[in-house]
């Protein structure tokens, strides 16, 4: 169930934001650094808080690719740097 | 109960790349309707629709991820459902990403209006190993469920059908309600109680979805609701729900409804859908890994925009002809049937021509927005953008906007339209403000025609430095936009990248034909208006007495020629001669000239005279024109001006230097663009002020340029 670790993850292995997320890996979404509007936008794209992501492309320059809720989302290397995701383990 | 046959409106909502055009397409066909909501830019498509007897409205909404009120397209989609009060909503769910797509319906599903949900692109989410129990989704939400393949048109007569049949018994619908647990559903509850209590604070809106919005901190909503007395206690008691949640929750109460949302989503998917296999995105994937890899991505983009803007304006090249000759056919059938006088100058000389010189770019136009079309539906374009950002990014714009940039050195007014791409109203604005400087197709001649006379040998260098001004000049622009009007970043970049699909020639040839229309209808109106006001200048007031007697001189020429003493090449070098001379004198009379004149003051600085100062003001027209001005001005017949001789003319004049013609390509390059096209930016922008910033950005910059061009070079002796 995802809610069981909602906004306190049980496998968290290392805290980070989704910049630094390496390719492959799955992460979970803990928090938005950003205003309100910011952080509408986004969670109606499916990345709210518990949301599992799944890093597809992340070369540390340019926009990082991820999968979330079976969609693929290209988000800017700005706004990665706001989303906090903590390693899930698998 | 309604009456069978009356009149049924229906609208469609969905995520973007949903597939929800398609649907609209295929329910609608050709019977479309393309207008903008009143005062937004947003486009408003309707069409209509006979079913088993029944005429049926259908209208399709913004594609939107959610109804907050944080993007103009989000509060059209709302605000038509609120007011207009559709008879059903046909909620378009993309199959395949299920989750996503029910965020916005949960929230569809708060309105008092019956949704059914098309379950589309059903066929892809069963290759994809999931497994969609219709009927069970249907009980978890309460809502219709019908599943479609929108761009094959299968499963849409079902769909329009359970419409019919939903609003046919209001009764039998019964909407699943999110609950977003105790402490929220208790302050929505007292919320939603005072509300009800004054019904005139809810202007017909829903008081749960009200309270809900209160707690959500909806600007819009909140305005509405605090307005007035009564209605600011209730907005403040909002206000202390959302404290006293806030330190419950520790979050927004904005962040725990969207979670409640996904929660409850994920509980009926979890029911509804089983996964039989994970294998997705397989082909998908694999081109990723070219077109947006990290290295190769940008290349590979470079040569797709490199090929449509060739195919573009040389697939173009043959039908523009055509429309040429047909425009040239109809004005010397016109000069032919028409008796003379002042109303046929004005259809020969005015319409005409100045109709017709939009007219030809219909082409390009068309070829173009194919192109777009087929980026757009086969999911490239989402990628482009993705591997932009990080260039684009740097400078101050969207990723997406790098493409009306590049159009923009073709022709700027479809050049704009496509700024439609960019979702966020001030990248929009900003990437059409400068998509301008990027110096368009019909300035070329200009550049041709000058460089030609001032620099045989380097022309090239000349005219590619002039290229590469206006991108220097872009660039600063942006800079200097985000530094003031628009303050800040460039909207985040955030994005769906939908798997690759085959696009059908249907929606193609239906984008296409979309925005062919818009522009034919532009040339019908305002054009037309605009090519009388300007033919009226050029004309009036009419000279009658002329400085030199032309006739006799043409009379004598003639004269001469029969008796033999000038062969007749000589004769008709200089009939056309005096005539051009009669032409220059009689602009130089017209309001037009006088503007010339009026102006040169001004333009001195610049190093420029009259003469170019009549020559960037018809440019306003076309830029086309210039040249042909240029042509009149200097008394050389149009023939001629192709032949060198104007260039000629135009170096050998005492006046003017090197200096003052790099001044004048630079103040070509930089200035307003031509009527055509503004009348396009003021369409796609629907603001008169936007108009006048351009204006305003374009003429200083070409102005201060110019000025630092001629007066630096003077003082470094180069004049």
């Amino acid at each position: 169930m995802r809610f069981m670790f909602h906004r306190a993850p049980m496998g968290a292995i290392d805290d980070s934001t989704l910049s630094s997320a390496r390719v492959g890996k799955i992460y979970e979404l803990v928090g938005v650094d950003a205003g309100q509007g910011l952080r509408d936008k986004i969670c109606a794209m499916g990345l709210n808080s518990g949301a599992q992501l799944k890093i597809i492309l992340n070369s540390g320059r340019g926009p990082v690719e991820l999968e979330v809720r079976q969609t693929r989302l290209g988000i800017g290397r700005g706004m990665a740097r706001k989303i906090r995701v903590v390693e899930v383990a698998t | 109960m309604r009456l069978s046959k009356a009149p049924l409106t229906i609208a469609l909502a969905g995520n973007p790349n949903s597939g929800k055009t398609s649907i609209f397409n295929h329910l609608t066909g050709a019977n479309q309707h393309v207008g903008n909501y009143p005062g937004v830019t947003v486009e408003k498509k309707q069409g209509r629709l006979n079913f088993k007897g029944h005429h049926i409205a259908v209208v399709d909404l913004p594609g939107t991820y959610s109804l907050s009120a944080h993007s103009i397209e989000e509060i059209v989609a709302r605000h038509y459902i609120i007011n207009d009060k559709p008879d059903a909503i046909l909620n378009i769910v993309d199959a395949s990403n299920l989750e996503r797509n029910l965020f916005l319906t949960t929230q569809l599903m708060e309105f008092n209006v019956p949704v059914i949900i098309a379950l589309n692109m059903s066929d892809m989410a069963h290759s994809r190993g999931m497994e969609i129990d219709r009927e069970k989704l249907s009980r978890l939400l309460g809502v219709a469920v019908v599943p479609t393949v929108g761009h094959k048109g299968k499963g849409l007569d079902e769909l329009v059908q359970q419409a019919l049949d939903t609003i046919n018994n209001p009764k039998g619908y019964h909407p699943a309600q999110v609950n977003y647990g105790r402490e929220l559903e208790h302050e929505l509850g007292s919320l939603a109680h005072a509300l009800e209590f004054d019904k005139s604070l809810l202007n017909g809106y829903e008081p749960r979805w009200t309270a809900l919005k209160l707690l959500e901190n909806d600007n819009e909503i909140r305005e509405m609701v605090g307005f007035s007395a009564p209605g600011q206690k209730i907005t403040e008691a909002a206000e202390d729900a959302r404290r006293k949640l806030q330190s419950l929750f520790g979050d927004e109460p904005a962040s725990i409804i969207s979670d409640r949302r996904y929660g409850f989503i994920s509980g009926a998917c979890s029911e509804a859908v089983a996964l039989t296999e994970h294998h997705r995105h397989n082909v998908s994937d694999t081109i990723d890994l070219l077109l947006i890899h990290p290295v190769l991505g940008l290349p590979i983009f470079g040569v797709l925009i490199w090929m449509m803007f060739n195919l573009t304006f040389s697939l173009g090249e043959k039908p523009v002809e055509w429309i040429e000759v047909g425009v040239s056919f109809l004005g010397r059938a016109a000069e032919r049937i028409l008796p003379g006088g002042i109303l046929a100058d004005m259809i020969v000389d005015g319409i005409i021509p100045g109709v017709g010189g939009v007219l030809v770019f219909l082409p390009n136009i068309m070829i173009l927005f194919f192109c777009i079309a087929l980026l757009e539906d086969t999911g490239y374009m989402a990628r482009a953008a993705f591997v932009m950002d990080r260039l684009m990014h740097r400078i101050g714009l969207h990723g997406k906007s790098f493409i009306p940039m590049v159009i923009g050195f073709g022709c700027s007014g479809p050049a704009y339209m496509t700024a439609r791409i960019l979702e966020d109203k001030s990248d929009r604005l900003i990437t059409m403000h400068v998509t301008s400087f990027m110096s368009c197709g019909a300035r070329l001649p200009i550049y041709i025609l000058v460089c030609g006379a001032f620099w045989p040998v380097h022309a090239g260098n000349v005219v590619f430095s002039i290229y590469l001004l206006g991108i220097v000049v872009a660039i600063a622009t942006v800079k200097l936009l985000r530094a003031s009007r628009f303050r800040g970043m460039s909207a985040d970049f955030i994005m769906e990248l939908p798997p690759y699909r085959i696009p059908t020639a249907r929606s193609l040839l239906i984008h296409m034909w979309e925005r062919a229309r818009v522009y034919l209808q532009k040339a019908g109106t305002m054009i037309l208006a605009a090519s009388i006001i300007i033919w009226f200048l050029m004309t009036f007031p009419q000279k009658n007495k002329f400085d030199t007697d032309y006739d006799s001189l043409i009379n004598q020429t003639e004269t001469t020629a029969l008796a033999g003493e000038i062969s007749d090449t000589e004769k008709n070098r200089l009939i056309a001669q005096y005539e051009g001379q009669r032409e220059a004198e009689r602009i130089e009379f017209s309001f037009v000239g006088r503007l010339g004149r009026l102006i040169e003051p001004a333009i001195k600085p610049l190093g420029f005279d009259w003469r170019l100062g009549i020559a960037l003001i018809s440019g306003f027209a076309a830029k086309e024109v210039v040249v042909s001005t240029m042509g009149t001005i200097y008394g050389v017949s149009d023939n001629e001006a192709e032949s060198g001789s104007l260039r000629r003319k135009l170096a050998e004049d005492p006046q003017y230097s090197k200096l003052i013609a790099y001044a004048f390509l630079v103040f070509v390059l930089l200035y307003i663009p031509c009527m055509a096209a503004m009348v396009v930016f003021l369409r796609e922008t629907g603001s008169w002020k936007e108009v006048g910033y351009q204006l305003l950005y374009t003429t200083s910059w070409a102005y201060v340029l110019a000025l630092i061009v001629y007066q630096g070079g003077k003082i470094l002796g180069l004049g």
